[in-house]
């Protein structure tokens, strides 16, 4: 969504101004418990940024984002429980994001570089999650099986003879803030600029922009690498604030959760991403405490819902409504700038 | 490796190829008839087996659940065909996750039904017979491979040889035409999908002896059916038998050289190089 007049520039600001206060204010008015999950709610954000990145501005659904979650996860688990001398956390965070991106450059070439698209392509991210969750599970010397990996080395700050591990709620929430921020930021500028109007062209319409001279192959794959990246950015972070990773982080079923918070919070608007995640894992905090096995049936009910009743996403569907109701109270005829929405599939 | 050894591992790969078959029949002529992916196919294989389940613990014979297993099957997908897949026609992105999502609750709804504790179910063929005097090799395991190639027998017969097989041929060929020369394109769409649900429910049926019992088993058949239509061609059944047979034949393979996992890995790799290099399938065409 562009935004034309300056006016509407300095409100766009304002509000993201404001939004940013209160986040930052959040800690002081949320129990322990909330904070971590609003912690976890902005590492999970960072996750499903990474897959709008790739779905809702390319069109590339992938059902494998959890495998680079998991792998960025795993770097830091790894990482974390075996290197005392230098800062064990930035060097996960480094691996987090270049394992998983080295994955999607040779998945990327194979898939991307040999014409698969689409349903394929998919399907294909299934089979890669399936096969990484099983490797997860058996090779035991290294991620510790079905147990994962403990202990991992609390997230930690440090300059040259000053470090400085967080371990507080508050701390480690800001710091999660912090990454939101920043990814959100290089990601929102990657996706307006020129390179991002070329995702949305293969979005669109890849084969007319294969003839208009771009090779669409490159840019899946850059897209993909760097989704890749974001997402085990994401991975290691949760596993350097959690202390502790398992299998499960490399599931189909997290890998669908993901698309589902992407889903619900607005295919392509990447804001959409944060508050998808914030409404469907707050749903599932409250519903799995209330009964610990109906999650899975309620999410596989969001998943016909998306399709079905939002596709653009719960914030757009209740906007439509809303604007729908105000208008029979306004009589019609009203002209409203902010539905110029991009027309999204 | 003794002659013993060797038969025993080609009949293992021929009775995983044969159940293989059965369930990626389903999804290739579902997918190659309406390009619908079908991502509650596992499901569909889970539910023969647990209808063989309930057959066995209300007292009956396990003929009884192996007819019992396909209509269900049937019901099912004409279910799932009209109530979801039938409005996502041209919309395939969609129809992955709808019927993910369909995939999620039947998950739930049997796990509620029949709890997550695996099931078991006796075997009617007990025992092992001497194949060509070689080696002994159990009995319900041939009597897959001998129902596996008679079943993918009677669907080739149905396909080549009849009128519906001959319509349904043709909307795979070229839906539009097959419209303008007067074939009723959605009750094909809807009995070929009850066909190949059936079959995937017979498919889980005739495992069920073989294997325990869970809400989830049939996620690994799911992704290996993928493989073998995407190697196999869509749409394409002498493709669904090539690709089986190299599915189930590679697994089989690496299985008794690594442990089962790297098998699913290595054959993984291979199915992506090969898509890499041949998008259409080998046996496409």
């Amino acid at each position: 969504m562009k935004w034309r007049s300056g006016g509407e520039s300095a409100a766009r600001v304002a509000l993201a101004a404001v939004v940013l206060a209160v986040l930052v204010a959040l800690p002081r008015f949320l129990s322990p418990y909330n904070t971590y999950f609003m912690r976890d709610v902005l590492i999970f954000g960072i996750f499903a940024l990474s897959l709008d990145l790739l779905w809702g501005r390319a069109g590339i659904l992938s059902f494998g984002q959890s495998a680079f979650f998991g792998l960025g996860a795993y770097a830091m688990g790894v990482v974390g429980t075996r290197i005392e001398s230098l800062n064990p956390t930035y060097i996960g965070l480094f691996l987090g994001m270049v394992v998983p991106a080295l994955l999607a450059v040779v998945l990327g070439y194979f898939l991307f570089y040999g014409g698969v698209r689409g349903t394929y392509f998919t399907i294909l991210t299934i089979a890669v999650t399936l096969v990484l969750q099983r490797i997860a599970i058996s090779w035991v010397e290294l991620t510790g099986g079905n147990n994962g990996i403990f202990g991992i080395a609390s997230f930690t700050l440090s300059l040259p003879g000053w470090s400085h591990p967080i371990a507080s709620e508050a701390g480690l929430y800001y710091g999660a803030l912090a990454a939101a921020v920043i990814c959100y930021l290089l990601v929102r500028t990657l996706a307006d600029s020129s390179f991002g109007r070329v995702l949305t062209a293969i979005r669109d319409n890849e084969r007319r922009t294969e003839f208009l001279g771009f090779n669409t192959a490159f840019y899946s794959l850059v897209t993909l690498a760097i989704s890749a990246a974001i997402a085990g950015l994401a991975g290691a972070l949760y596993a350097s604030m959690v202390t502790f990773v398992s299998p499960e982080l490399f599931g189909l079923a997290f890998a669908t959760e993901v698309i589902v918070w992407v889903a619900v919070g607005g295919r392509g608007t990447l804001l959409g991403a944060f508050v998808g995640v914030l409404i469907v894992h707050t749903l599932r905090d409250r519903i799995s405490s209330y009964n610990a096995t109906a999650w899975p049936a309620v999410l596989g009910l969001f998943f016909l819902l998306v399709v079905f009743v939002f596709p653009r996403g719960i914030v757009d569907y209740l906007a439509a409504a809303a604007r729908a109701v105000l208008s029979r109270f306004t009589g019609g005829g009203m002209a409203s700038a902010s539905s110029q929405s991009v027309r999204k599939r | 490796m003794s002659a013993a050894t060797l038969l025993t591992q080609v009949l293992n790969g021929v009775s995983l190829t044969a159940i293989l078959i059965l369930v990626a029949l389903g999804l290739a002529i579902i997918f190659g008839l309406m390009g619908v992916i079908n991502m509650a196919h596992g499901e569909l294989f889970t539910v023969g087996a647990y209808a063989l389940v309930a057959a066995n613990s209300l007292g009956g014979s396990f003929w009884v659940g192996v007819l019992l297993a396909p209509v269900v099957g049937a019901v099912l997908g004409i279910l799932l065909e009209r109530g979801v897949v039938q409005f996502l026609y041209t919309r395939p992105i969609e129809t992955i996750l709808a019927t993910w999502g369909v995939s999620l609750i039947l998950q739930q709804g049997i796990e509620f039904i029949f709890g997550t504790a695996p099931q078991a179910v006796p075997n009617p063929f007990p025992g092992a017979i001497s194949v060509f005097g070689i080696v002994d090799y159990p009995v319900y395991r041939l009597f897959i491979i001998v129902a596996g190639i008679v079943i993918t027998a009677a669907t080739f017969f149905v396909f080549l040889k009849t009128e519906f097989g001959l319509m349904a041929r043709a909307v795979i060929q070229n839906r539009e035409i097959a419209a303008a020369l007067g074939i009723n394109t959605s009750r094909v769409y809807v009995t070929a999908f009850a066909m190949g649900a059936g079959l995937a429910a017979l498919a889980g049926a005739l495992m069920a002896p073989l294997i325990n019992v869970l809400p989830l088993m049939g996620v690994s058949f799911l992704a290996r059916s993928f493989f073998v239509v995407i190697l196999g061609g869509a749409g394409s059944l002498p493709g669904v038998v090539g690709g089986s047979v190299l599915i189930g034949g590679l697994e089989t393979l690496f299985s008794t050289l690594w442990s089962i996992t790297l098998a699913q890995a290595l054959v993984l790799v291979i199915a992506i190089v090969i898509v890499r290099f041949r998008p259409t399938g080998l046996f496409a065409g």
